[in-house]
């Protein structure tokens, strides 16, 4: 520096992301107390919200599963129609009606209604009755296990999921039971087909449905319609309503979301799971900013001596900016990988956890806001050190 | 001192610093007129609270003076901001504290490449200088070591190589040798007039002990913020 009032250009170039990143690291590691400490809390709150929202997802799943698994382009119920499970009894005439509209190709009766279902060993539990025309393949279950489908024409004869044998008190095909008193029989096991009311699916043909409720030929809680190659749906909707004022028409998709709107949201029982995982987030946070803050409090002389060495203010950011992030992706593989784990082990319970890759990679975007928003405070503390305190010591 | 004519390093001219204000204002320095030449050592000497140090952190840029003129290396940095002053410590002052503030995560050869790395060198000539000058300490041999393995001595040394590094003209020592046994303390100071002899840079140390302050080229003695001698020269400065 020959005058030295200058500043040489290999002085003023900005210095890379390594000796940050290094230093970063490196006081995370050095302290595995602390650092365990931090990693517990990002793996708790990614655990926690991650198995909220998959059971978000779960649940939503659940709620719509028969309509999803229904090859029907359209659903009819009676007028007030809000979700799946609970519908009003139909007038017969109605499948008529709907099967004389222009370009409806099929239309059959569905059967929706809880019913008491009388285990062999005693004890009762509350049941979802889905009687189905078996001849159409519109609807019916799915994922059969155990079994052959054709027999559910047999009489008395039902499907059940093996989630709920032990619930329902059966462990084997041809185990009798009592619905409603009149005699069933299971002649077959499905998997994965879960219900949102805790009231387990039991699929029975039309037929055999109609004696579990006591109920008359043609009496229907839906009918479902399946569109003639290239009718327009819009338009077929709005025949069905102009022939019949008091029913509610809509496609399988529509009816779905209506369905996951009613159990999600409108009985708050969604509401309640996202909160939980909001509160997940908030707890984890809190965690998180008060170990960043300390690990920031307790480096707080190497960041005034890297002041009073001269480093930018950029520099010491990014060191917290960096731990930050390293605590996040760290928390986040491992916690995500909990997650998961749980989510594989909820395919045997009553309660369906999804943790789609989407939601893995959306949590990892929440986990480092999560990291970055709890270092706020260390930042702000740590930008505002007076570098000429490592000589006040 | 070698025999050519010294630049001045730091020249400080009717300093005045006064630390709050009102009620509250605390005159720390009065009047100190000074100057620093590359290639010597400077003992400060004084009681405590006399504004040695704070002497020392207006020639390290890290306090402006509220009144005189302080010129490092030719700069007016009365007129300079934050960033400008952290700019001239990055890139002309080397600091040596008393309780080494080194990166207790860090080893020794990571802590001088961080220095480097920060005046904008690339990682591996930065991690060849950083050798070099762990070297040139005399600790070759620590260059994996963090600094809870190392004696205070050689924690010291560390310090003394990271302030070195980039070469700066101006090196700043507060009470080096203060949390070291006399034999290692002298072996510091000596170390530290040997590289301004060497490396043609101006070192100036704080120090309460007569002792380091004697192996200085110069010693300058504050009390009440006002220099008592300015051109006292130590006893036996060889």
């Amino acid at each position: 520096m020959p005058d030295g009032t200058a500043i040489s250009p290999r002085t003023l170039r900005r210095p890379n992301l390594g000796p940050s990143f290094l230093l970063a690291w490196r006081n995370l590691a050095y302290d595995r107390s602390r650092f365990a400490v931090t990693m517990v809390g990002i793996i708790f709150a990614v655990v926690l919200t991650a198995v909220q929202v998959g059971l978000f997802f779960g649940f939503t799943a659940t709620t719509t599963a028969v309509i999803e698994h229904t090859r029907a382009d359209l659903w009819i119920g009676l007028t007030g129609l809000r979700n799946f499970e609970i519908a009003m009894p139909q007038l017969e005439r109605h499948r008529n009606i709907v099967m004389g509209v222009p370009g409806i190709a099929r239309a059959e009766a569905l059967l929706v209604f809880f019913s008491a279902w009388r285990k062999p060993e005693g004890g009762n539990e509350t049941i979802l009755v889905v009687g189905f025309d078996p001849n159409s393949g519109l609807a019916g279950p799915w994922n059969l296990v155990e079994g052959d489908a054709a027999d559910l024409r047999l009489p008395d004869a039902v499907v059940v999921d093996d989630i709920n044998r032990a619930k329902l008190g059966v462990a084997r095909i041809g185990d009798q039971v009592e619905i409603n008193q009149h005699r069933a029989r299971v002649v077959g096991f499905t998997h994965g087909i879960r219900s949102f009311t805790t009231s387990p699916y039991v699929f029975a043909t039309y037929r055999n449905a109609i004696n579990y409720g006591y109920l008359r030929d043609g009496q229907a809680n839906y009918v479902i319609a399946k569109l003639a190659p290239g009718a327009d749906p819009e338009t077929v909707q709005q025949a069905i309503r102009r022939r019949m004022p008091d029913v509610e028409v809509m496609t399988g998709d529509a009816f779905a979301r209506l369905t996951e709107r009613y159990w999600m949201f409108t009985t708050g029982a969604g509401t309640g799971i996202l909160i939980a995982a909001a509160l997940g987030l908030v707890v984890g946070m809190v965690i998180v900013a008060q170990v960043l803050y300390a690990t920031t409090v307790d480096h707080m002389t190497e960041f005034g001596t890297l002041r009073a060495m001269g480093a930018p203010q950029g520099f010491i950011l990014r060191i917290i900016l960096w731990q930050a992030t390293i605590s996040a992706v760290l928390g986040h593989a491992i916690g995500i990988l909990i997650a998961m784990a749980i989510a594989h082990g909820s395919r045997y319970g009553t309660a369906l956890i999804l943790v789609p890759p989407g939601l893995a990679v959306g949590l990892f975007g929440v986990t480092f806001l999560m990291c970055a928003s709890a270092s706020l405070v260390s930042i702000r503390k740590a930008l505002t050190i007076d570098p000429a305190m490592v000589f006040q010591r | 001192m070698n025999g050519q004519p010294a630049a001045e390093a730091v020249t400080v001219e009717e300093l005045g610093l006064v630390y709050g204000a009102g009620a509250t204002a605390v005159q720390a320095l009065t009047g100190v007129a000074l100057t620093v030449r590359r290639g010597e050592m400077l003992a400060l000497m004084g009681p405590s609270g006399s504004g040695k140090t704070t002497l020392l952190m207006v020639m390290g840029c890290l306090l402006r003076p509220t009144a005189g003129r302080v010129r490092i290396l030719g700069r007016d940095i009365g007129g300079l901001d934050q960033a400008a002053m952290a700019a001239m410590r990055l890139a002309h002052v080397g600091f040596v504290f008393q309780s080494y503030n080194l990166f207790p995560a860090l080893t020794a050869v990571e802590t001088i490449r961080l220095a480097l790395e920060l005046k904008g060198w690339s990682s591996a000539t930065a991690g060849e200088e950083a050798v070099r000058l762990l070297a040139e300490v005399g600790l070759a041999d620590k260059q994996h070591s963090i600094p809870a393995q190392l004696s205070g001595g050689q924690k010291q040394r560390v310090a003394i190589a990271r302030a070195l590094a980039g070469a700066p003209e101006l090196i700043l020592g507060d009470e080096p040798t203060a949390a070291l046994d006399w034999q290692t303390g002298q072996g510091i100071i000596l170390l530290l007039r040997g590289l301004a002899r060497q490396d043609r840079c101006a070192v100036v140390v704080v120090t309460h002990d007569p002792r380091v302050a004697e192996l200085a080229d110069r010693i300058v003695t504050i009390d009440d913020g006002r220099i008592c001698n300015p051109e006292r020269m130590p006893h036996a400065a060889s």
